[in-house]
Formats: C-alpha cells, structure tokens, sequence
C-alpha cells in the first residue's frame, strides 16, 4: 500500500511535468496541445487524489494525510533527480 | 507597484535568511536528527543487549513501581514508564522530591531498570539522540531560556522569509520540477526553490508550530494579561494547552495516607485500552490523603492527545477528570502532535526524517545562494568571505561535528567524569576547529576538503563502531535489528553524499582557478 | 528571470533600521495588543480566548513584519502599525481583564 502510494505519487508528478511545455522540451518531445495538457493535469490530479486514497488505506485517515504530504515530497524529489540526471545525449542547459 | 512590493519582499528574503539561516540551519539539522532521536539513543547505548528482552508489560511495570516504592520511599513524585514501543523501549523510572539523588543537589532523578530483575542498569553516560533534540529548540552551552528566545526569533524570521520566498517565486508553478544540475547561481536557484516548494507544508508546520510550543515565552505578555505573571500563573494556561488538564503542584502538607493497591489500578487501565498499552504511570504525593495516580495511554495520535485515567491514589477511586478540549486546544494540539511525529511508525518516520532533510538542504541553499549571486559584485570584500566562510562552516561543518558527536559516544572513555558533557564537547570542539579550517582555507578549497572529512567522518562511523564494540553491522543485520543499523547505514549513506558533494566542490574550484587565471587581482583580494 | 537581475533603489541605512525595528519591534507591541484584545475580547471561556489569542498571535506578528518591509512611505508604514496597536491596546485596556 505504501509502494502503491508512493508510485501513484509519482506517476502524479510524472503527468504534471509533461503538462508542462518546458520540460517536454527538455526531453524533445513535441508541444502539448491544450486539451492534452488538460488532460494530463486532470490525469496527475486524480494520480495524488489515488495516492492519498492509498495512504488512508495503510495509516487511516489522520495519519494518512500526513504520510501523504511526505509521500508527495519524496516522491516528486525523486522524479526532480530522475530528470535532471536521465541518460542524455544532449544536454538541456 | 507589484515590483515594488516584490522587491522589498525579496529583500526581507534574502536579508533575514542570510543572518539567521546559520542558526536555522543548526535548528533544523538538530531537529531533523531529534526525529531519530529513540534510534540514536539506543545505538548511543551498546551497552544494551542486541536484541531485547521480550517481557509483559504488567510484569515490568510491576518491578519499576517496586523499585521506587522500596529505594525511594519519601518522592513527593515518582513516574515509572514501561518497555514498549519505539519511544520508550526501556523500564525507566524519574523521582522527584527525593532528597538523596546521586551526587547532584538537584530533587529529581531518573534511571533505567532491567526489565527482568528490576535491578538498576548502567548504560555510558550520553547525551544521546536526545541531546541533539534538545538543541534545536534550546542551543547549548546558554541557559534554557536564552537559547530557546534566540531559537524563538529565528523562527520568526523563518515564517517570514517562507511566506516572503513564496511571494517573490511567482512562477513557483512555472519551474515546477526544474533543475538543471551544474555548479552556477541558476542552479542554486533552482535547488533552493525547489528544495522549499516540494515540503512548503511542512516548512510552515513545523515554523509555526515550533513558535506556538515556546508561546509560554514568546507570548507572555499576552498570558500574563488575562492569567497574571509568575510562573504558576502562566501554568494555569499552559497545563491545559500541553495536557488537557490542570496539573496539581500543592507542596502543602496532606495527612499521610498509605497508598492504595495499584494492581487493581493497572488493571483497570488494562480493560479500557486493552493489556500492554499503558504510557506511563505517574503518581504524585504518595503516601499522603492527596495521592493520584495518573495512567497514560500508550498509543500516540496525529491529535496529540493520550487518553487517561486518574485515580484517588489513597482511596483507589477513579476521579472523573475528562480533559478540557474545546476547538482550540485541538487546532493547538495538531500542530505540537505534528512537529514532534511521535505517532509515526517507521514508513512516517523516515518520511519525516526526509522532509527534514529537505528544510535543511532548503536552508543551506539559500546560505550558498545568497555567495553565488554576488561573487562577481561582492568578491574581495571583508562581508563576503565572512559569509562564505561561515556557510562552509555551517553547512559542511556542522554535520561533520554531529558525526563527531557519535565518534565522541564510542571513542570518550567510558569512566571518566562528565563524560556525557565531553560528547558534546567533542562535538562542539569539531565544528570549531572546522570553521578555524574554512577560514584559513580558500573558500573553494574548503568547501571540497571540508566534503572530503565530512564524507569520512560519516562513512567511518560503521568502522568506528565496529572496533570498539560488538553492536556493528555483522551483528546487527543477522539479527534483524534494524533500528540498529539503520543507523550505521545511515551515516553510509551520508558518507557516500558527501563524496558527491565534494566532487561538485572540486568542479566549482576548478572553475575558480580558472577564473584566478583570468584575473588574480580579484581573487587575491579575497584569500 | 532571477531577482538580481532587477535594479535595487539605493535604501538608506536609515530606513532599514526603521523597517527593521518597526518589524521587530512594532510587529511584536501590535501582535501582543491584538492577542490582548482577542483573549479579553472573544466571547469564550477565559482559556479558549487565550488558545485562540496565543494561535494568531504568531500569525498577526507574520503579518506586520511583511507590512512592515513593503509599506511606503515610512510614515504609512508607521502609522500601519501604531494607529492599530494603539486602537487594540485601547480597546484591551477598556475591556479590562475577565
């Protein structure tokens, strides 16, 4: 449940960055277009909702709100750092 | 107008930050490890048997209040807290009011029992986890009051510069996720907003709530207008707002009354909470007509608040005595039940742990920002070194004294006199001779050897505990004891992040000597 | 965009130390004039006043210290602060104690 928690998390995070032109320029992707970046959001928006959904489910509601604020951090820390050190050939700077 | 206003934010920003973030820094370094607090006190104790003994908790709890009764009969107080769980893995007795404690002129004493017999433990004397915790809301080497009013002004300073740092990042959405990794000022930039954006709930947390735990201090003047000075005044306030109750401190003399059974008591508590849940149990003036025996609950919520039970300690009798709980003590209680995490398991404790980090880093940054955007305006002035000096100081320094406070628990010997004092000594001692280090040192220079012992002052800390006992990583990951040596792995880890941070050290002197080539003049100026 | 890139108005030293003291000074004497007002003033018990007075206390003082730095001229901010403290006092003082 925590796992789950922590990739919904992430998977959250990972759908907001790609609603963002800037970085998927830096990955060379194309420009979203408005409905896609809407979609995305609404897409990372459900993702954290999920993830609070799991971590009420593993501590409980009080607890898990909490935990859930801890699991956003360490979640999008992990995809700031997956990022900015992916395997590249060109470098975004 | 906007811009104005921007500005003076930015300004109050980066001013205020850069004069109290060295001790914000300390404060939240301290008290990110205060988090960790139970697992360094017990690996600060080797002497503890590596795996503990599985005891009922009635039967040891028994063999404490046994203890007190029979060696200290004349405590206006004792508390005797049970094995269990992770905040209070030992039998531990406090006494107050006894007039013979070891040594001290003091009235209050306190100790560790084996669970088993019931017999007095000697553990090296340590400050412990413990220690640290203590110093982040109260410094060390001041009185209590004095660091907790310097800690008390950063703080507000603190609140300031998060909300001010909010309003001056307006595209606080925009750069969302960004970090583009080098060594430049854009860099730093990025990773302070992004180090404060990611946990900003917990920054305001944990700032506002740390203000409301010294408000007894900070605000009283404002107690004192509705409640009167003085200390037992203030009391009146701050026993409600810290437990839900007032707490009777009459020293007057009360009949003498021998003290009802407490099985009956502890039994009773047993049935509501269910068996071995029991927090602690406190009674005060025994042996008098005004005895209470106060039970707490063991289970710890994200409300704060223990149940518990109180009795008539000469009668046996409960006394119904519900807690006052309006709306504000519950909005009070969240958040001091949410700065201190100690109803986190495990999973929320490291979670908690990470966040600190993340203040820490946050605050560091913004330390070595504040150097990066002005070298080229401010290099070669008296102002700048100071401040890069002391950011190496403070930001590699200070860990390194913490690991040194560690080495120090394992390295000071066991027998000598304050020997407790002598860690934090140890520790103290470090970080100065580091800052004497950075200030001697080019700055460039410092911050890549100042990663280098920081790097081996943590990554050595296994090899340290392994030569001078048998509670090292080959004995305690066979047996599972992963409080243990989580510790020890820990301070790999941390080993291990300095060696990167010190790699990008010597890619940013690197880049200085480059500049030095350019042009000496400039750089002479500033060594 | 990055701040330093913006052109600073020279400050005089002067009005630093004004804003400053007025953030730390003045921020605190209208955080506690308030919190005063709020604890005699609210209609609750003595204790809930005063949990609810310590709780925005903090949040008062925040508040002024912002004021305090973006406020111009220097008599506006001054007057921000005093003009308020000096009512909340009054008003506290008229109160009286519960």
């Amino acid at each position: 449940m925590i796992v789950l928690a922590f990739f919904l998390s992430f998977a959250a995070w990972t759908a907001l960055a790609f609603a963002m032109n800037r970085h998927r320029r830096d990955m060379g992707w194309v420009r979203a277009t408005p409905v896609q970046r809407i979609m995305l959001r609404v897409a990372g928006g459900g993702l954290l909702a999920a993830s609070l959904w799991a971590c009420a489910g593993h501590w409980g509601w009080s607890m898990g709100t909490v935990a859930w604020f801890g699991v956003m951090t360490a979640s999008a820390l992990s995809l700031v750092l997956a990022l900015a050190f992916r395997p590249r050939t060109r470098r975004a700077s | 107008m906007k811009e104005g206003f921007r500005q003076s934010m930015s300004w109050l920003h980066t001013w205020g930050g850069l004069l109290m973030g060295w001790i914000l820094f300390f404060v939240f370094l301290t008290g990110t490890a205060g988090y960790v607090e139970a697992e360094l006190d017990r690996w600060m104790r080797p002497e503890k048997p590596l795996v503990a003994a599985e005891v009922a908790q009635a039967d040891a709890l028994a063999l404490g209040l046994r203890f007190v009764q029979e060696k200290m009969p004349d405590a206006r107080r004792w508390l005797v807290s049970p094995p269990g769980g992770r905040e209070q893995p030992e039998l531990r007795y406090f006494v107050e009011g006894y007039p013979e404690t070891e040594g001290a002129p003091g009235k209050r004493q306190s100790g560790f029992l084996d669970p088993e017999t019931g017999e007095k433990v000697a553990y090296r004397a340590t400050g412990g986890g413990r220690l640290l915790y203590r110093m982040h809301y109260r410094l060390h080497y001041i009185p209590t009051t004095a660091g907790e009013w310097i800690v008390g002004f950063c703080a507000m300073v603190m609140f300031a510069a998060l909300v001010t740092g909010v309003i001056i990042h307006a595209r606080i959405f925009k750069d969302f996720f960004t970090f583009r990794p080098g060594t430049g000022h854009r860099n730093w930039l990025d990773a302070h907003n992004l180090l404060g954006v990611l946990s900003l709930p917990f920054h305001l947390m944990i700032t506002y709530s740390g203000l409301l735990f010294i408000c007894y201090l900070y605000m009283a003047p404002v107690i004192a207008s509705e409640y009167g000075w003085g200390e037992d005044n203030r009391r009146a306030f701050t026993d409600i707002m810290f437990s839900g109750r007032p707490f009777d401190r009459n020293t007057e003399r009360a009949a003498p009354a021998p003290l009802a059974p407490l099985g009956p008591m502890l039994a009773e508590a047993d049935r509501i909470w269910g068996p071995g849940n029991i927090g602690f149990v406190d009674i005060t003036r025994p042996g008098t007509v005004a005895a209470r025996v106060r039970i707490l609950e063991g289970t710890r919520r994200v409300s704060g608040d223990r149940a518990e039970v109180l009795f008539n300690g000469a009668t046996g009798a409960v006394i119904d005595a519900p807690a006052v709980n309006p709306a504000p003590r519950i909005v009070s209680e969240t958040l001091l039940a949410l700065h201190e995490g100690l109803f986190a398991g495990p999973v929320l404790r490291w979670l908690y742990f990470l966040t600190g980090l993340v203040g820490t880093a946050m605050i560091g940054s913004g330390l070595i920002l504040w150097t990066k955007k002005r070298r080229a305006r401010l290099e070669g002035r008296l102002g700048f070194a100071l401040v890069e000096r002391l950011n190496v100081a403070t930001v590699c320094g200070l860990p390194t004294a913490v690991a040194a406070y560690l080495w120090a628990n394992r390295l000071v010997p066991v027998d000598i006199a304050g020997r407790a004092a002598w860690e934090a000594n140890v520790m103290f001692l470090t970080w100065a001779a580091l800052a004497v280090h950075a200030a001697l040192r080019p700055a460039a220079r410092a911050w890549a050897e100042q990663c280098w012992i920081a790097a081996a002052a943590f990554g050595l800390v296994p090899l340290v505990n392994a030569l001078t006992t048998d509670r090292h990583l080959g004995a305690s990951l066979p047996a599972g004891q992963w409080e243990l040596a989580a510790v020890d792995l820990t301070c790999l880890a941390f080993g291990l992040g300095f060696i990167v941070a010190a790699r990008i050290a010597a890619r940013g002197h690197q880049r200085a000597v480059q500049a030095k080539e350019v042009s000496p003049t400039v750089q002479e100026a500033a060594e | 965009m990055s701040v330093t890139s913006r052109t600073r108005a020279a400050v005089s030293p002067l009005e630093i130390i004004q804003r400053t003291v007025a953030a730390a000074v003045g921020g605190y004497g209208l955080a506690w004039a308030a919190s005063v007002l709020m604890a005699r003033g609210l209609p609750l018990s003595r204790y809930e006043a005063m949990q609810w007075a310590v709780l925005a206390s903090f949040l008062i003082y925040l508040c002024v210290i912002l004021w305090a730095f973006r406020a111009r001229p220097l008599t506006r901010m001054w007057g921000g602060i005093l003009a308020p403290a000096a009512v909340c006092a009054g008003l506290a003082w008229w109160v009286g104690p519960t």
